[in-house]
């Protein structure tokens, strides 16, 4: 037992302990937790005497719908601004060196505090399930969408901490921390005010979500896997922001990236399984080939010595994940990422996944189009950023950069083509491009889009090869000095 | 043998300003070097580039022969940073900051509350140990700091201006601690403004200016050069403009400085030759009213290398 006791104590991550007991004992949780309560109590009161008194066929749905807006309002602010103020904390109260340099890995710091807000999203859980249970010794709520909605909510809740640690490790100033926060805030009041908006019509049965069975089960599973992803890519995100720009902080997001894409086409099989239409299918390929481009997202330094570090930190077994090699410099990553930006979409194309296989032809000039859009979007910039000359702030800028080029170009195109008479025809408006391809319009060909895209894909591709071969080279004489330096060591 | 620690061409540059300029030196064990400068010098950059906190574009830093850039990890387990400031955790106690780093540099359940009693004990906090961070004076919050970076008992401790903001009795404290500690045999790199503090407990110094060591070495070396010459001050009725225009003319003057209302003289020369220049000042018709001079000691050498000059 004892020796449980103590494996047990050296797996606790000291963050999560720590930020445990700063929340409970902070004023912050604390007052929250009581109002939230205290609207639990107040709402159950007024719900009570209301349904009662009228007798609703549907008084279990309006009273699970007021717990449970409580509920999200917790999840989604309350939750996401304790983690934010614990990782910004660290900044203001000058902590953040100390913990830097203190033996625990940036992931490491994150993870602790996603684990000290899940934990507090479970204790508000706890609070509430009474509430909620409540609601199903009325009428009219359905048990089994009441608790998908709920597991959404809580997964959600945790993901937005995760987002809320996010946007406090991005602002390296007071004032652009003051600004994230502000942001932040907004971000999950709008989106609370959604899914309350949402999830009350799926409760109160507006035919929002029309899956049974096998198909709902399935849906689920999915969405709560890419969810799950997604969060594991932005921890990875987060958790490279927090150190320096190291080769392996990149190599985590990369490594997050394929797993996502792997996920999506998974996602996609399930989907098209249940639904085999092309319209879909091509919504899938261009959702993998956006997940895809967050494969290629460049390192910040590409300094020798941060490969050697990169390299070292491999060597010491701190990174041992499958195919971890693959995602350093010189590992060949061009090419694998190329391979699967290409190969995982029309993988959908070659085996279709449903009975009724589809025509190759529909929707494939589209895919042509998000393949080019996507090459050129984010191999020009890494291209870009592997240049002896490019400084770790222009590499920062080309590195977020990739994150918005979709959006930005084509808002660029349209601001571009405000005084015509289509301002959506200018030919740099990558969004267009590709839902025009996919609908078989003329804008891919007549605009020049797609050659423009094309010509800046084919360049970024050719850049890019020639770039993995001096890598490689590079890698090798590493490799090489690291012997060396090992062998010097023992001498 | 290996030094404790070596910093190798270290330069670091923020944008078009060059904060750390190919810099060089080393640390032994068991000795205590002192790194000084000017405002803006350098001297923090360097350290946080030493504790892992910043990468250096140029050159290398090894720590008992290990680079800081290669084994970053394995490094900072042979150091103990200590900054200008300690950062306070809210409603936490002594005690539970404390355990919170000794838990964060892999202490196990058994050996952790030993060593936290060991470090409260050694910094004399023991008794305040369920005290909360944010109810410490200066003098305690930096015995804490102390402690923290001791830890996971490193070989090399960098402390930042650990002595700013102190009164004289924790001065005094703080400075038995840190020679306790050199005899245990750790190395130590220290700045301070306070160059009569590390006078007293220096083996060596680096003196930085711009960005670029302008003098490192032993103090006794680097003070015998100069201790040849006398430190003289002199105040005189008339004003100091004066008093320089005839110091210029005086043979054997080699440096002079205004300070107060007086000035500073590098002078060469035996007791005859300080009683001529005194001389020679009466009968260009200036009267001195203080008069004191003594060998230059580590304050001196520091002027005397530096222009006080920012980046």
């Amino acid at each position: 037992m004892s020796r449980f006791l103590q494996a047990l104590d050296r797996k606790i991550n000291p963050v999560f302990v720590k930020e445990i007991r700063q929340s409970l004992r902070g004023r912050f949780f604390r007052t929250a937790f009581f109002m939230a309560l205290a609207a639990a109590w107040i709402t159950t009161l007024f719900v009570l005497s209301n349904g009662l008194r009228n007798g609703e066929q549907t008084s279990g749905q309006w009273f699970f719908l007021w717990q449970h807006g409580i509920y999200i309002l917790t999840s989604f602010i309350v939750i996401p601004q304790l983690a934010n103020r614990g990782m910004s904390a660290e900044r203001e109260e000058n902590t953040f060196d100390a913990l830097m340099i203190s033996g625990l890995s940036p992931a490491r710091i994150v993870m602790g505090k996603v684990l000290a807000a899940s934990v507090l999203q479970g204790l508000f859980l706890f609070a509430f399930l009474p509430f909620l249970s409540l609601g199903f010794a009325f009428f009219g709520l359905d048990l089994a969408t009441s608790l998908i909605i709920l597991l959404f909510t809580t997964v959600g809740g945790t993901g937005f901490a995760l987002f809320g640690i996010l946007a406090a490790c991005l602002a390296k100033t007071r004032a652009s921390n003051n600004l994230m926060q502000g942001m932040f805030t907004i971000g999950t009041v709008g989106l609370s005010m959604s899914w309350i908006g949402f999830s009350s019509a799926v409760i109160m049965d507006l035919g929002l979500v029309s899956l049974f069975g096998g198909e709902l089960f399935a849906g689920v599973a999915v969405t709560l896997l890419l969810w799950y992803l997604f969060l594991y890519w932005t921890f990875a995100f987060t958790a490279a922001t927090l150190t320096h720009p190291e080769e392996n902080a990149s190599a985590r997001i990369r490594f997050a990236s394929l797993l996502l894409s792997l996920a999506a086409l998974l996602g996609a099989i399930t989907h098209l399984s249940f639904v085999p239409d092309p319209e879909i299918l091509n919504i899938w390929v261009v959702s993998i080939l956006l997940f895809t481009m967050l494969t290629h997202i460049p390192s910040i330094t590409e300094e020798d010595t941060l490969g050697r570090r990169a390299l070292a930190d491999l060597s010491m077994k701190k990174w041992r994940r499958p195919g971890m090699s693959l995602f350093l410099k010189g590992g060949n990553r061009g090419v694998a990422f190329f391979l699967l930006s290409l190969g995982i979409p029309f993988l959908l194309y070659l085996f279709p996944v449903s009975s009724s296989p589809f025509s190759p032809s529909v929707g494939f000039e589209g895919v042509i189009a998000a393949l080019f859009v996507i090459l050129a979007l984010t191999g020009t910039p890494s291209l870009l950023s592997s240049r002896a000359s490019a400084s770790p702030r222009r590499r920062m800028f080309l590195r977020l950069f990739i994150l918005v080029s979709l959006p930005f170009i084509s808002l660029i195109s349209i601001l571009l083509g405000m005084g015509t008479k289509d301002p959506f025809g200018f030919p740099l408006n990558a969004i267009h491009l590709i839902t025009s391809a996919f609908g078989e319009e003329d804008y891919a060909y007549t605009s020049g889009a797609f050659g423009l895209f094309g010509i800046f894909a084919l360049v970024a591709f050719i850049g890019n090869l020639s770039r993995m071969k001096k890598a490689r080279q590079e890698r090798k004489f590493i490799l090489r000095s690291l012997t060396l330096t090992k062998q010097d060591g023992e001498d | 043998m290996t030094a404790l620690l070596e910093v190798r061409g270290l330069t670091r540059k923020f944008g078009q300003l060059t904060a750390v300029n190919n810099a060089s030196f080393s640390v032994g064990a068991g000795e205590i070097w002192g790194f000084i400068g000017p405002n803006g010098a350098g001297k923090t950059t360097t350290m946080r580039t030493i504790a892992t906190l910043d990468i250096p574009d140029q050159g290398d830093i090894f720590i008992e022969g290990r680079s800081v850039l290669v084994e970053p990890q394995r490094t900072r387990q042979r150091i103990g940073f200590m900054p200008d400031a300690l950062g306070t955790y809210a409603d936490t106690t002594i005690y539970e900051y404390l355990d919170f780093f000794a838990r964060a540099v892999g202490l196990s359940q058994e050996l952790r509350p030993q060593r936290v009693r060991e470090v409260l004990s050694f910094t004399d906090l023991g008794k305040l140990c369920d005290r909360m961070m944010d109810s410490l004076s200066k003098g305690m919050s930096q015995r804490l700091c102390l402690a923290k970076t001791l830890l996971h008992d490193p070989a090399l401790l960098i402390l930042d201006e650990p002595a700013a903001g102190l009164d004289p009795r924790a001065r005094v404290e703080f400075r038995e601690l840190i020679r306790a500690l050199a005899s245990q045999g750790k190395g130590i790199l220290i700045s301070s403004h306070i160059l009569s503090e590390l006078s007293e407990v220096c083996d060596g110094v680096v003196v930085i200016e711009k960005g670029s060591i302008v003098r490192e070495g032993r103090v006794h070396e680097l003070t015998k050069n100069i201790s040849e010459h006398e430190m003289l001050f002199i105040r005189t009725l008339e004003p100091v403009h004066e008093l320089e225009r005839a110091l210029a003319e005086i043979p054997g003057v080699l440096k002079t400085r205004q300070e107060k209302s007086g000035m500073v003289v590098e002078f060469q020369g035996e007791e005859d030759a300080i009683a001529d220049l005194l001389q020679a000042l009466v009968q260009r018709n200036l009267r001195p009213i203080e008069f004191h001079w003594h060998k230059a000691d580590l304050e001196e050498l520091f002027l005397s290398f530096t222009e006080g000059n920012l980046q």
